[in-house]
């Protein structure tokens, strides 16, 4: 391919982006107008407290944490023919192996505490992961039944523990106790609020992409992915590649509990996943399935999360309408991405 | 001449950076057989898709009976009067022909339904196409769901018929009654475009030949104008290359053996049945048939992707019936599939990525993947098979037909060079591809019997099987029915074979 069309390519690329959030921005600025708000104001100040500001870039760090992992783990899955709509179970997973640990090891050293934890989640995710894959592999029953009944025992396991062995009976609420100091997440940013766990995020983004395309594992599994039939005469174990597909990206999702607890929550809550899983999906479309993509795609997710959280503070735009400029986004997306394509 | 049915001039249609079609022109007149030839990427489907309304041209005009009209989609084309079999048929699968038949015009409630059973009854009498109405289509033989295609064209009024490389999967007695019938349907008022590229059809059953080549039309003449030899030039611009020559082969020891091997599919048929036979060292096997008796599970069973329910099935003399395909790979067996697009291709990943399916383990045999190796891999391949494409880090769905089997052509003959291959199975390896492809990937078949492999050649193209092959065995039901000898080769004597007849 010459430059000059890889460059026109690009650009082809990056223009729906471009008109996306445009549209995104004109549909805030017209909810907030109907509100009776300054629109002007109301998008600046999205900015400012999302982007603008030191405590606003650590909060946007912050989700975007859970976002980018949540986003790799269904990149992941997608990669490998699977479409994990589990995540937010394998979240919770993560969290509960993780808090469990932290708990376990409340004694020791926090270099040797921390790691522990977070693999602890990583594991936690994997099982919860390994537990449609294998169904998948042997069975080829359909992950999505799978992973979504998943999320529903995980999130009952969470009430459990939180209302129940681990409860924190001064809290009055379904969360448990304080997870022990040596089991916390560093911060890298203190003055911002901003802890270590997007460090880790862009780490698994990397990682992902080595995995997927820089080892033999990722090339079977991106060819089991796109056509099945054809790896499989290829000589590729497919079946076994699409069950470590959901049991590898349960783990990110894990890791992502992992990090909620350790680095955020210090402790196993009912919300910790507010539809993380969902919009996980969502940028993972955004970035086209590659994880280099999905870190500004989930930045990006989470810089519109916090800036229309504080619009729902200063201009009291409903909490409801963030999922509805997201929804927004999306299709006009799709949409230009059909338009791009063109009919055949 | 009158003024022609349906005329075209200077059809102008690109696909992103390919020109497809560069000023075609092309017409019909009522009441003939018009043959469309030309190579693969010639233009030929994609000018009809035109006149059928699937594509729009960029630029040109369409006239049909000597009106200018403008056809923006098949909805246009069917008010016209044009209907177009497809290649890959369009039907659905779980309907009935019937259902298949009336599809879009079923109205409502059973009398309804009885009329227009009785309507399609009485087309099928007037141009002497019989289909078993309430079999499910997708229960029929290729043949049968073909002339479903034809008769739901017919059904919603096509005056011109627009054929797809029609005989592909037919045998030579389905052949022959296909043009049969096509005399018929021209006697009861239709006129038809037959596309094609096999010059004996067009010798044999149409009225005047278009010869396309690179979106053109190079000539437009009657059939007693055209020889073969005219014809190829006009279709490829040179004179084709001499056909492999098949030497008479001394068989060594046997490569594969299968003997009574039973494989039952998923619904619990025995597609193989009792299924015996044997590819000795050096010898080319052509295995004749028509499409759905066993040649997908015979396929299947040998590149390791089904396994045998009962029977003896043998790799250079090891029992090998439990392995699965990275054994097969081991023991040196490869494999060609039938369905390019479903087995052959990975499509959203690169021509470098595709290339190397199947070897990746030959060389990354760590843990490490090295794009370059493939990329390198991957333009040897570009070259060496002349692959079209615009580098190898193009997605491999965007190739067409013919360069998509160039591809796993590539990849397989350079898989059977470095892992000294002692096997392939290849099941239909030149269906739809044009005459230079078809004679390069004829030429590596005789090329890797001569260095001592073994052939399994599954085709329907019977002309394939004669030219190439040392041995014919016909499949009939899952098991072989008869043999014949490179000195016994007859051409309706395997027919008879195919469609179940006792050998003469």
């Amino acid at each position: 391919m010459t430059t000059e069309a890889a460059a026109r390519g690009r650009w082809q690329v990056v223009w729906p982006y471009a008109g996306a959030l445009a549209i995104a921005l004109a549909l805030l600025a017209a909810l907030v107008a109907m509100l009776g708000g300054d629109a002007a104001q109301a998008l600046a100040g999205l900015v400012r407290s999302s982007l603008g500001s030191g405590a606003g870039l650590g909060q946007t760090f912050n989700k975007t944490t859970p976002l980018l992992l949540g986003s790799l783990a269904v990149i992941l899955g997608l990669r490998g023919g699977v479409f994990n709509i589990g995540v937010d179970g394998q979240i919770y997973a993560g969290a509960v192996a993780a808090t469990g640990a932290a708990f376990l090891l409340s004694t020791g050293p926090k270099g040797a505490v921390l790691p522990v934890v977070l693999l602890a989640g990583l594991a936690g995710g994997a099982v919860w992961g390994s537990l449609p894959g294998v169904l998948r592999a042997r069975l080829g029953v359909s992950e999505i039944f799978v992973t979504v009944m998943l999320n529903f025992v995980a999130v009952f396991l969470v009430e459990y523990l939180s209302t129940g062995p681990w409860n924190d009976p001064t809290a009055g609420e379904a969360i448990t106790r304080a997870i022990p100091p040596q089991a916390t997440l560093p911060y890298l940013w203190p003055r911002a609020g901003a802890h270590a766990g997007i460090l880790l995020a862009l780490a698994a983004a990397a990682g992902v992409w080595w995995l997927l395309f820089r080892t033999v594992f990722g090339y079977e599994l991106r060819a089991a992915g796109d056509n099945p039939s054809a790896a499989l005469l290829g000589g590729v174990p497919v079946r076994r590649a699409v069950g470590l597909a959901l049991v590898a990206s349960g783990a990110l999702a894990g890791l992502a509990g992992a990090v909620e607890v350790s680095g955020f929550h210090y402790r196993l809550i009912l919300g910790l996943s507010p539809g993380y899983g969902m919009m996980a999906i969502l940028i993972a479309v955004l970035s086209r399935r590659h994880p280099v993509l999905a870190v500004p795609a989930a930045m990006g997710f989470a810089a519109l999360l916090v800036g229309t959280d504080s619009l729902q503070r200063s201009v009291g735009l409903p909490a409801s309408a963030v999922f509805v400029v997201q929804a927004v986004v999306l299709l006009v997306l799709l949409a230009t991405e059909g338009v791009r394509r063109g009919a055949p | 001449m009158s003024a022609p049915l349906v005329r075209l001039r200077g059809v102008y249609k690109r696909f992103g950076p390919v020109v497809a079609l560069d000023g075609a022109d092309f017409e019909l007149a009522a009441g003939e057989i018009h043959g469309l030839l030309g190579e693969n990427g010639a233009g030929k489907t994609t000018l009809m898709n035109v006149l059928a309304g699937l594509y729009r041209a960029d630029a040109g005009d369409l006239e049909v009976a000597g009106r200018p009209v403008s056809i923006r989609e098949p909805r246009d084309a069917v008010r016209l009067g044009v209907g177009m079999v497809h290649q890959h048929f369009e039907l659905v699968g779980h309907f009935t022909a019937l259902e298949n038949v009336i599809l879009g015009r079923e109205g409502s409630g059973w009398l309804r339904r009885d009329r227009l059973r009785r309507e399609v009854e009485a087309l099928m009498e007037r141009v002497g196409l019989a289909v078993p109405l309430d079999r499910r289509v997708r229960d029929l033989p290729v043949g049968v769901q073909q002339k479903v295609e034809i008769l739901k064209a017919l059904y919603r009024g096509a005056r011109v018929l627009i054929l797809d490389e029609p005989t592909t999967l037919l045998t030579p007695q389905e052949v022959d009654a296909l043009f049969a019938s096509l005399r018929t349907l021209v006697d009861a008022g239709v006129s038809v475009v037959f596309i094609t590229h096999k010059l004996q059809e067009v010798l044999r059953s149409c009225d005047r030949v278009t010869v396309m080549r690179r979106g053109r039309r190079v000539v437009t003449v009657d059939r007693e104008e055209a020889d073969p030899v005219r014809l190829v030039e006009w279709m490829v611009g040179t004179a084709p290359p001499p056909p492999p020559a098949r030497e008479a082969t001394r068989p060594g020891s046997p490569v594969l053996e299968l003997e009574a091997v039973r494989v039952v599919d998923q619904r619990g048929v025995a597609v193989l049945d009792g299924c015996s036979l044997a590819v000795h060292e050096g010898e080319l096997v052509g295995v004749a048939g028509v499409s759905g008796n066993g040649q997908q599970a015979l396929a299947a069973v040998v590149a390791g992707t089904a396994r045998p329910a009962a029977g003896v099935l043998r790799i250079r003399g090891r029992p090998a019936a439990g392995h699965g395909v990275l054994d097969r790979m081991r023991a040196g067996v490869l494999s060609i599939p039938e369905d390019r697009l479903r087995d052959g291709i990975l499509p959203r990943m690169s021509v470098a990525e595709n290339v190397i399916l199947g070897r990746h383990r030959l060389y990354f045999p760590g843990v490490r993947y090295d794009p370059e190796t493939s990329r390198r891999l991957a333009r040897h391949a570009i070259d060496e098979f002349r692959i079209v494409c615009p580098g190898p880090d193009a997605a491999a769905g965007q190739l067409s037909g013919g360069n998509l089997q160039r591809l796993i052509a590539a990849r397989v003959f350079h898989a059977a060079r470095e892992r000294e291959a002692r096997l392939l199975v290849a099941h239909n390896p030149t269906r739809g591809l044009d005459v230079p492809s078809t004679e390069f990937l004829h030429a590596r078949l005789v090329e890797f019997c001569g260095k001592g492999g073994a052939v399994l050649l599954i085709s329907e193209d019977l002309d394939e099987l004669l030219k190439l092959a040392d041995r014919i065995v016909v499949l009939y039901r899952g098991r072989v029915v008869a043999q014949f000898p490179r000195d016994q080769f007859d051409r309706y004597a395997i027919g008879r074979a195919m469609t179940g007849g006792v050998p003469a």
